[in-house]
């Protein structure tokens, strides 16, 4: 019987599985329609700004757009295979694609050079043209879809596992700033980050949070959305986010992860750090360190000539985040309570008017606190928490079930010997007894039958008693139940547990099948038919074995069975049929034979019901001399 | 024997140089620690001042102060220094050891907090009669207000401290409330993270990074506490050890620098290992460069890079520290003279080089730690004369090390030991600047003195 104690892991992980696909959507799709669309977003302040957003698509045909609202950064995208293939609408008034940093460039489906771009400022796409005038430029890194509901599809090969940021991959000095920009993740395996490396185990998880950091400009998102932009060469953000939001005195602390578990202390949190901003920034972690495994999802590791030797992850408080990083942290607090996670940068507050006296910037920008609850009492340590766990007291070290009992707290059978250590945990033997010593206690044992013997003949109308022997047959009254060819017999009682006496009224559909003996541990079915009690046609012997070539004589041919109905019984000697044959006995049969050198060799005798059967001894025919 | 003057009475300057008056070889050839208060139990104040800048100007700052006026000083030379300081008062501790600072706000008009990277404080307002508040990440005291702040540092390391509270958390460490914490490994050896750790290191220096901008310094000495954004903010003063070129190699606890204790000139004989804890407590990131050898990174944030848990050995070898605001790095700097292709000693004519196993001068040599294979080599230029060159400070006219030239009157000065000066510097150029003056800023440097000069 196997016992887990990993069934609270288990479960919890199946929970998070199922939950991070309801959040993305279609569950583990490796396909995702996206929209680009202009939106407006409101600020703490009541002002709004412009911005350009990825919309999820809500039907499955993007010939309709996407009704889903845009979040910005954009709909979270999971991996789970080797592609991931984002199908873009463009709603804008210009040209978009989308490109991820880290991933080889998306196929765009279209052969040649010209169809997965680069595309230029004229429109043009593939191999630069050097002799055009104007001179071309870069417009976008890849195929584009046209502007005003244009649809184009990239497909990436995500080859590893990581987090990464997808983003406009058109003139990203506008775009990226304008909200253009996503998370699309990989793991190695359910809860699992990244897999084991060298002599590193894996690295796997609990829960997780997503950090994705990001700044807004507002001059020059309205510079760009009112068509009077030129450059972003003074692109200045004033306000500073954390999931598209920056904080606001008040603001709930991050209490849940993603699909809604809650923080627990001791427990192994992933933080994805993300940054779309256009400025560096060091979120700074109070309190404890974290544990960064990889950044641009690679894992860090250290190597002996070309061979990973083991991950080298980095325990830090810091994670530096330059523009488009991203870094994956294990967070396992330490005890329960708030924990900041702050700017190192110093941009925690929302903006006011300098030249307003009376206003002042307020705490706010890239502010967070990670909320840890404590966790669920386990006094035993078993893993299952207290109000859940039925055997208290689970000595150290020792699997349990989802009921928290491990197998040397069980007694299913409450014969007094704990499961553990029970040789027939669910029947009660509490003197263990195992007389085959082979380690499953006769109470468990599937019964055996060796033989079985009538008092009378097994023909149809007699009444009988059968015995039949074996081993491990269950005296309780009504435990062990017999068949004849498979007709159930009533009255059966069991002597000892290696002999059984049962009274059989002999019908026909009883003849010629097995006898079963079944209890609660098994069957067994006998080697031989009831209805069979006699050995069989067969001959035991042939008198005299040695005849002289055309001296006539006469054979006697010992054995059972013999058909005494006349012509029933063939002979034959090496084949050749003998006619003059006399059956004496369903024993013992006579045939005059006039031998020739021919039938030097084995006899057989045939019957109807017996079929055929050959001495084993053969017949030599001397020559005459 | 005189080793360290060829012309024995040009003593130029010596205090400029903060360096402490030549003693005979023999003497103890002491090593430097990071200079700061120790203990398990520190006083501090937060309070208002102003800082004077090389160029003449002054900046409101808001410091951190020890309030047993050096009680618990690591030097004898902290005696009696009580004043608030920018940056607050290195705390030296021990792994292990429970800390407990006590903090009183006696006039920064802002509710003030301490929060120690790295580690769990327990914050509490321990004095019935002085109440404290609740601040954004922990408590915090207001004018009049104490706290208490509690932890225990279980990880040799450097970490920062650093007040974070009111409406714009970020205010406090531009102000310059902020310090470095110094955890000592417990078995008291005389390395960065403990004993068979490979981080064993002879000299000790603190450089910490910070930055300002003195437009918020002047709304904050005016009293306007909201008259500017912080989104505005924009770096024009850099500091090492609070201080800004030269003043930051004019020696510790100088009177001339008030309330900026500390100096960051680093002091090292050849192949000696010098811990460097490069602290950045700024807010924005500065590539730290250090000249004459590659550095050692051993560890992040308080945690050595190590493959096994026990030795310091994934740390890479590198010229420059990309030292991002609030990170800590510890990493190892040695100078050896290896490969130089002449003899740094060629003054000296009768100098011998008895070689140990490692190429270098044993004990037994004029100048142990010499590299010999280069013994004797002659110096591979003719120098122009003296007429033909401009001449800075720390030139002490000659180029072998231990060795004084013939310079005009008014010249050098600045290094009576003949010394190797490196500079250390933010290599982002305009950070070597104040008010767009060069030199200043982060321009900090190692001298590399003579085997036996004294290094306290």
């Amino acid at each position: 019987m196997k016992r887990s104690n990993n069934m609270k892991t288990t479960l919890k992980l199946g929970l998070l599985v199922s939950t991070l696909a309801l959040a993305a959507g279609p569950a583990a799709a490796e396909v995702y329609n996206l929209c680009a669309v202009q939106t407006t977003k409101t600020l703490p302040d009541t002002s709004t700004v412009p911005m350009w957003g990825y919309a999820l698509d809500d039907d499955g045909d993007l010939s309709n757009g996407c009704s889903n609202p845009v979040t910005i950064p954009g709909p979270r995208l999971t991996v789970t295979t080797g592609t991931l293939t984002i199908n873009l609408r463009n709603d804008l008034s210009e040209p978009t694609s989308i490109v991820i940093p880290g991933l080889p460039m998306p196929d765009s489906g279209a052969p040649g050079s010209d169809g997965n771009g680069p595309t230029w400022n004229d429109g043009t796409a593939g191999l630069r043209d050097p002799l055009a005038v104007p001179p071309q430029r870069v417009r976008s890194f890849g195929a584009e879809a046209a502007p005003a509901g244009g649809i184009e599809s990239y497909s990436f090969t995500v080859g590893r596992p990581g987090s990464f940021i997808y983003h406009s991959g058109t003139h990203p000095q506008k775009q990226v700033y304008m909200g253009l920009y996503g998370a699309a993740t990989k793991d190695s395996a359910a809860g699992e980050a990244y897999p084991s490396i060298g002599t590193s185990p894996a690295v796997t998880y609990d829960n997780e949070v997503v950090l994705f950091y990001s700044e807004i400009d507002p001059d020059l998102n309205n510079a760009i959305a009112g068509s009077s932009y030129m450059t972003s060469i003074h692109y200045h953000p004033r306000w500073f986010m954390v999931n598209g939001e920056p904080y606001v005195d008040g603001m709930a602390d991050i209490t849940t992860g993603t699909g809604g578990a809650p923080l627990v202390a001791g427990e192994a949190v992933l933080v994805r750090f993300l940054s779309a901003a256009g400025k560096t920034h060091v979120p700074v972690l109070q309190g404890q360190h974290m544990t960064i495994h990889a950044e641009d999802g690679l894992q860090y590791n250290y190597q002996d000539g070309a061979n990973v030797v083991a991950a080298a992850p980095r325990e830090q408080y810091s994670a530096m985040l330059p523009p488009l990083k991203t870094k994956d942290a294990i967070v396992q607090a330490p005890a329960a309570g708030r924990y900041a996670v702050y700017d190192g940068n110093g941009y925690m507050t929302n903006p006011t008017d300098p030249e307003d006296i009376t206003v002042g910037d307020e705490v706010g920008g890239m502010l967070r606190f990670l909320a840890f609850s404590e966790p669920e009492p386990d006094q035993d340590g078993d893993g299952v928490p207290d109000s859940s766990d039925l055997c208290p007291d689970t000595p150290a070290g020792e699997p349990v079930n989802a009921d928290g009992c491990s197998a040397s707290q069980l007694d299913s059978d409450g014969d007094g010997v704990s499961d553990a250590v029970d040789n027939c945990p669910l029947i009660a033997n509490p003197g263990q007894e195992d007389k085959d010593g082979n380690g499953v206690g006769d109470a468990c044992e599937p019964p055996q039958l060796t033989s079985f013997w009538s008092n009378g003949d097994e023909v149809v109308g007699a009444t009988i008693s059968m015995f039949v022997f074996g081993d491990y047959f269950d005296m309780a009254t009504g435990a062990t139940q017999v068949y004849v060819n498979g007709i159930q017999q009533f009255l059966v009682q069991a002597v000892t547990t290696e002999m059984l006496i049962v009274r059989v009224t002999v019908t026909s559909e009883m003849i010629g099948g097995p006898v079963t003996v079944t209890t609660s541990n098994g069957s067994a079915v006998s080697s031989t038919n009831f209805g069979d009690t006699l050995p069989g046609l067969q001959i035991t012997g042939v008198w005299p074995s040695t005849v002289t070539e055309g001296v006539n004589a006469s054979v006697f041919v010992f054995g059972s069975e013999f058909d005494l109905a006349p012509g029933a019984t063939e002979v034959y000697m090496n084949g050749i049929r003998q006619y003059f044959v006399a059956v004496v006995s369903p024993e013992m049969l006579i045939v005059r034979i006039t031998p020739t050198l021919a039938m030097t060799g084995p006899v057989e005798v045939r019957t109807p019901a017996g079929g055929s059967a050959f001495s084993s001894t053969s017949l030599v025919v001397v020559p005459a001399p | 024997m005189n080793l360290t003057y060829k012309q024995p009475g040009r003593l130029l300057a010596v205090l400029l140089t903060g360096l402490v008056l030549a003693l005979p070889w023999g003497q103890a050839n002491a090593q430097h620690d990071i200079r700061g208060i120790t203990g398990d139990t520190f006083n501090l104040y937060a309070f208002p001042f102003s800082m004077n800048l090389p160029e003449g100007s002054s900046l409101q700052m808001w410091g951190f102060g020890d309030i047993d006026a050096g009680a618990g000083a690591t030097h004898a030379e902290g005696d009696g220094y009580n004043l608030p300081q920018y940056p607050g008062p290195t705390l030296v501790v021990t792994e292990d050891v429970p800390v407990t600072i006590n903090l009183t706000n006696s006039g920064v008009p802002q509710p003030v907090s301490i929060v120690v990277t790295g580690h769990n404080v327990n914050a509490a307002c321990t004095m019935p009669e002085n109440l404290c508040s609740d601040g954004l990440l922990t408590k915090a005291a207001n004018v009049g207000e104490k706290v208490t702040y509690t932890f225990t540092p279980t990880e040799p390391g450097t970490y920062i401290y650093h007040s974070m509270d009111g409406s714009n958390p970020g205010l406090h460490v531009e102000m310059g409330l902020l310090g470095v914490l110094i955890v000592r490994p417990s078995d008291a050896s005389r390395t960065a993270y403990g004993n068979d750790t490979g981080t064993d290191y002879e000299q000790e220096f603190l450089s910490l990074l910070t930055e300002v901008d003195p437009e918020i310094h002047l709304q904050m000495e005016r009293g306007h506490v909201t008259h500017f954004t912080n989104s505005d903010r924009f770096a024009k003063v850099w500091f090492v050890n609070g201080r800004v070129f030269p003043d930051l190699f004019q020696g510790n606890y100088n009177e001339l620098f008030p309330h900026q204790p500390y100096e960051s000139l680093a002091q090292a004989h050849p192949g000696e290992r010098v811990l460097v804890r490069q602290v950045n407590a700024g807010q924005d990131s500065h590539p730290f460069h250090f000249h004459g050898e590659n550095l050692r990174f051993i560890g992040r944030d308080g945690r050595k890079l190590s493959s096994d848990g026990v030795v310091a050995d994934l740390g890479r070898s590198d010229n420059t520290i990309n030292s991002a605001p609030k990170q800590a790095i510890d990493a190892i700097w040695t100078w050896t003279g290896k490969d130089l292709g002449w003899d740094i000693y060629g003054h000296d004519t009768t100098h011998v080089c008895n070689a140990g196993p490692d190429g270098f001068g044993d004990a037994t040599s004029t100048y142990p730690g010499e590299y010999c294979p280069d013994h004797g080599k002659a110096f591979p230029v003719t120098l122009p004369g003296t007429q033909d060159l401009s001449l800075g400070g720390w030139w002490s006219g000659s180029p072998f090390l231990g060795d004084n030239g013939d310079l005009p009157p008014g010249e050098g000065g600045l290094n009576p030991y003949g010394g190797y000066f490196f500079v250390w510097h933010s290599h982002a150029e305009k950070e070597l600047t104040t008010f767009d003056i060069f030199p200043g800023g982060s321009l900090g440097a190692v001298v590399v003195l003579p085997p036996g000069t004294p290094i306290e």
